[in-house]
């Protein structure tokens, strides 16, 4: 069955390209050539054809880059790099704790790996894997196309300037069937934004800015900014898993989400005390989907997918023990100070990891280990 | 001038006593075919080079790290294993071939290039001049700077007097109880950073799964601040600027705390002070509690009557429990509108619309969904 779905894939990957060369049915079509001027890179993610989104909180942009990175076979099978801060660092000049790293993204059809990186004055650098090493990905002469932000929020309140009162820190950033979606930070109001925009960009967009709610023990309601979010399908349904800057993990079907209305969310975990979410992904193991959960002072999360969409209420026994962790349960993976996490190949994930001597090492786990 | 040749890369220890003491912004080293390397301009300059070398050098065709490498060298003047040549561009000259490094190298630090022409391996060890220019160390201060706070106080400000370096925040500030014991995370150590553009000013979150009634963090550890106690807030002394200049001093503010803080602001509630006619007096609102100072600065506009907006600026009011607004003209006698953002909040996160966590046995009254409140006054 397997073979047969391989040559399907396989013939119509070749009809694609055969049909490429006429009508372009490519989602690069609109893109423009040249410097993008990015100030920040805080967040990436790779959508389909190589593109690559990267959020700059600075600006207020989203833009996606043409990485020209599509061929397969350009990664190793595995990696196992040491020491990667240095490695980074070195390349502009810097010392490994002069540099941040702000996120990282898998390019999933040639498992090249991409870092967005910060220099202490604050200049964002793309790099990617090269062999044993990093090199940086030159921005200055790139096809992108880009949207504002700021014209995403000009229908909210505004200063006397005319300028969007909101700003954002982008927290978290996704791809899923032709949408780009975003969760933002203010660095004044605790609020939650979140906003889902179409891809191609175009000058017409529904940019729905939510609030969504949640509750504890279902006796207190309560809003937050999102921290890191994934799109994912359950039970044929589209849903948000969002972690919360206050740690629970809360789901909300992307259909039923209106803007301007109270939006609740149903919270199906608390993940502990005194630690923020840093990513989720999902993955395949044994022909069962997982969702795995990286924090900042917890180990890896792994999640039965099945136990989330099948919890009915909300919280409603309080957690007493200390730094306990209640809803759905999940296993502890002994993976322990992770950085940062991507899906690496349906066999393998990527983990940037602190390790017990201090060295910050890139790593694929293969999946039968989690 | 100091002449020395060698292939591995590595300086023999007794050829470091000879820059010991030195600061050199350029300095030349000849290799017995005559080619010299120089740090000037921003640039590593391989200089004197053979005509037939450079004329045989496409532009294009140059790969990162032909010929001239550049390395930071680490504080004991050496290279890491595994360290990368630094990512720049290369231009080739009449007699000269030239590296530009795309970022701007740290004044102070060691680098070390290499010239790498078939078996010829020049080396050449410099230092950056300090930056002549340099600002006295940051110093930061607190907001709120208030004596008492809310038991459930959200966010502060930390304000810097230049820019700070990014990625320490959460390692520089700390917490302190009255007997002196560093609390453990009352923040929340966000990833990105919540700077403003010139990195002049970060927010902190107090932990909001710690003071949210009901979740776990809250009912394991309890809130952060805890009423009727003092403490203290303090940013260590090493924390970096961008120019990789320390702080050198610490920053402390202490502080009591209050009741928590579960009601929204009410502009209802407020007083106003209307100015006098035709005088410049400063519009003066009494808020009755203290509110955010950054949203104090941006969520307020003043209308005239026909909606058209009156220019002016906020004066800011360090007690944070007033709002000033000083016009640039006279007020003309009228009747005047003061728009008020919803999105402004109290030191607890109460904004005009929510709460910041709601009980809902207590108060069945669900969140407001308007983008501003307006309050008129009267000028005779």
């Amino acid at each position: 069955m397997k073979k047969l779905l391989c040559t399907f894939l396989g013939l119509s990957l070749s009809l694609s390209l055969v049909f490429a060369g006429g009508n372009d049915p490519s989602l690069k079509e609109g893109f423009t050539q040249g410097n993008p001027q990015i100030q920040s890179i805080n967040s990436l993610a790779f959508g389909p054809e190589g593109i690559l989104f990267m959020g700059d909180s600075q600006k207020g942009e989203i833009i996606a880059l043409d990485t020209q990175d599509e061929k397969a076979g350009q990664a190793p099978e595995s990696i196992s790099l040491k020491r990667v801060d240095v490695l980074m660092a070195s390349l502009l000049g810097l010392q490994a704790d002069e540099i941040t790293i702000q996120d990282m993204a898998v390019n999933p059809l040639s498992q090249m790996i991409y870092f967005a990186v910060q220099t202490p004055e604050g200049a964002p650098v793309l790099l990617r894997t090269a062999g044993k090493t990093f090199e940086v990905f030159d921005l200055e002469d790139v096809s992108y196309s880009k949207i504002s932000l700021e014209k995403a929020i000009a229908a909210d309140a505004k200063d006397r300037r005319g300028r969007p009162l909101r700003k954002w820190a982008i927290s978290d950033l996704a791809y899923k069937n032709g949408k780009v979606y975003v969760s933002g930070l203010s660095n004044e109001e605790f609020s939650s934004t979140f906003r889902s925009i179409s891809f191609p960009f175009t000058e017409k967009q529904n940019y729905a800015a939510l609030e969504i709610y949640h509750a504890a023990h279902g006796r207190y309601e309560t809003y937050a900014p999102i921290k890191t979010f994934l799109p994912y399908t359950m039970a044929g349904k589209e849903y948000l898993v969002a972690s919360y800057t206050c740690t629970p993990l809360v789901i909300f079907p992307i259909d039923q989400l209106k803007n301007g209305e109270l939006n609740r969310g149903k919270t199906v975990a608390e993940l502990g005390n005194r630690n923020t979410p840093l990513d989720i992904i999902s993955y395949t193991k044994e022909g069962k989907e997982y969702l795995l959960m990286a924090n900042s002072s917890r180990s890896l999360m792994k999640i039965d997918p099945e136990k989330v969409s099948n919890f009915q209420d909300f919280l409603t026994q309080p957690v007493s023990e200390s730094s306990a962790t209640a809803g759905v349960e999940f296993i502890a993976l002994p993976y322990v100070l992770v950085q940062q996490m991507d899906n690496f190949t349906d066999e393998k994930v990527l983990l940037l990891q602190r390790m017990a001597n201090g060295d910050l090492n890139l790593h694929t786990p293969n999946i039968r280990r989690l | 001038m100091i002449l020395y040749r060698f292939s591995t890369g590595a300086a023999q220890p007794w050829l470091r006593f000879f820059f010991l003491g030195l600061i050199i912004v350029a300095w030349g080293v000849v290799c017995p075919a005559q080619v010299s390397l120089v740090w000037q301009k921003g640039a590593l300059q391989a200089e004197n080079l053979p005509l037939s070398f450079t004329d045989s050098l496409s532009q294009d065709a140059i790969e990162p790290g032909q010929f001239l490498k550049l390395f930071r060298l680490d504080a004991s003047r050496s290279l890491s294993p595994g360290q990368n040549a630094i990512w720049g561009s290369y231009q080739v000259h009449a007699e000269s071939f030239a590296f530009y490094p795309k970022f701007k190298l740290r004044p102070g630090a060691w680098y070390r290039a290499l010239w790498i022409y078939r078996a010829d391996t020049l080396a050449y060890d410099f230092q950056l001049a300090p930056e002549a220019n340099s600002l006295p160390p940051p110093v930061a201060a607190l907001s709120p700077q208030l004596d008492t706070l809310p038991a459930n106080l959200l966010k502060i400000y930390l304000h810097f007097s230049q820019p700070m370096a990014e990625g320490q925040a959460y390692q520089k500030v700390e917490l302190l109880d009255e007997n002196g014991k560093v609390l453990g995370l009352p923040f929340v150590p966000l990833q990105p950073e919540l700077w403003d553009a010139p990195h002049q000013r970060l927010t902190l979150w107090l932990d909001p799964g710690r003071i949210k009634r009901g979740l776990g963090p809250n009912q394991a550890s309890g809130s952060p601040l805890k009423t009727g106690k003092r403490y203290t807030f303090r940013v260590r002394a090493d924390w970096k600027d961008q120019k990789g200049q320390l702080m050198g001093q610490p920053y402390e503010h202490t502080f009591w705390v209050g009741p928590v803080d579960r009601l929204s602001p009410q502009p209802k509630a407020w007083e106003i002070e209307s100015p006098q006619s035709k005088s410049q007096e400063p519009l003066r609102i009494r808020l009755g509690e203290r509110l955010d100072a950054a949203l104090l600065q941006k969520c307020f506009q003043v209308y005239t009557a026909q909606g058209d907006e009156v220019p002016g600026s906020v004066i800011p009011v360090p007690s944070q429990d007033q709002w000033a607004f000083l016009p640039d003209r006279p007020w003309p006698p009228a009747s005047y509108e003061i728009r008020i953002q919803a999105i402004l909040e109290d030191l607890a996160g109460n904004n005009l619309n929510r709460l910041f966590d709601r009980d809902l046995q207590e108060n069945p009254k669900p969140p407001q969904n308007q983008t501003h409140y307006s309050l008129y006054f009267v000028v005779k």
